[in-house]
């Protein structure tokens, strides 16, 4: 028998509202090749940010709430990498 | 048809009968027949599409080839009902037109049930991320109060509300709020009998996510105008 971490979830609070079509344009406009954004509100009142694993990894869903979950995450570092990701680019939202 | 007699002309052979010249009714042929190849490539999947978007009353000379042509592009390798290529390449295409779309309307045509609006939501997913107004709410509301069977008037005036009353930072989904909306206006501001059965059936939701929302708290803010 082994046992492994094989999926680590976080959650934060920015510590007020987000904007999500704001940030969606925002981050459609960036065209960055690290990561895919989806968000259709009348489908999910989230914003997904799916890495593709090579400088960050992971999926984020954002919540007009404020309320950040991280899922899909292997390692602790790559955790905190991503922690730092949401920490650059909260002012902005 | 005419069986042409035809005599010689400046411009060459010309049917006395029709007035056809015979080297236009060649290249009108060869042009027919590339059409007719070009049609029969996939026949049954562009009829679908013309019917797609006949139902969402969109126009099909304006739709189809685009229609198709994404398909080729983005979604042939992918082994999945035809219908749902169809209705997520739609979706794309009005959407990145600048133009709203309700994924209810198309999912109804489309889909047959939860697992195929799972899946065409997965679809729609696949194609390159583009700036969206099917999020937003005001012109998401102008669509669906066109598809409403309420007076002018009235959608005037819901639209008003929606632009003032909607939340920003609400986590209920656009089509909601804009149901909550048009029942609160018939209810409190214009005291009339609307049910909000038939007014989620106009907006092609179900009622439970309307009625969580009319409890929410920031309609208990709303005042009759």
């Amino acid at each position: 028998m082994s046992t492994k971490v094989d999926n680590i979830c976080g959650t934060k609070y920015i510590g007020g509202n987000i904007c999500l079509d704001n940030l969606y344009d925002r981050l459609v406009k960036s065209s960055s090749t690290h990561f895919k954004v989806n968000y259709n509100s009348q489908k999910f009142p989230g914003l997904f940010i799916k890495f593709n694993g090579n400088t960050l990894s992971g999926t984020l869903l954002i919540f007009r709430s404020g309320k950040i979950n991280s899922v899909g995450i292997k390692r602790p570092k790559q955790f905190l990498e991503l922690d730092k990701w949401i920490e650059s680019e909260s002012h902005y939202v | 048809m005419c069986d042409h007699e035809e005599i010689l002309d400046n411009e060459g052979y010309v049917c006395i009968k029709c007035g056809l010249v015979s080297g236009q009714e060649y290249i009108y042929e060869e042009n027919s027949f590339n059409d007719q190849i070009k049609i029969n490539k996939d026949i049954g999947m562009y009829s679908s599409i013309c019917n797609i978007l006949e139902h969402l009353q969109l126009s099909t000379p304006c739709y189809a080839d685009d229609v198709h042509d994404l398909i080729d592009k983005y979604l042939s390798n992918l082994k999945c009902k035809s219908e749902l290529k169809i209705g997520a390449c739609i979706y794309y295409l009005i959407s990145s037109s600048g133009l709203a779309c309700q994924l209810n309307r198309i999912a109804g045509l489309v889909c047959s049930d939860v697992n195929d609006s799972k899946k065409l939501f997965k679809l729609i997913q696949i194609f390159p991320q583009e700036h969206t107004l099917s999020n937003d709410i005001s012109t998401l509301a102008e669509l669906l109060l066109s598809y409403a069977n309420f007076e002018r008037g009235d959608k005037c005036k819901i639209l008003q509300l929606t632009n003032t009353l909607a939340c920003k930072y609400c986590s209920y989904s656009p089509i909601t709020q804009i149901a909550g909306i048009s029942y609160w206006y018939f209810k409190v501001h214009m005291k009339q009998k609307k049910s909000l059965k038939s007014i989620c059936n106009n907006f092609l939701i179900s009622q439970n996510s309307v009625h969580l929302y009319l409890n929410h708290y920031c309609v208990n803010n709303w005042n009759p105008i």
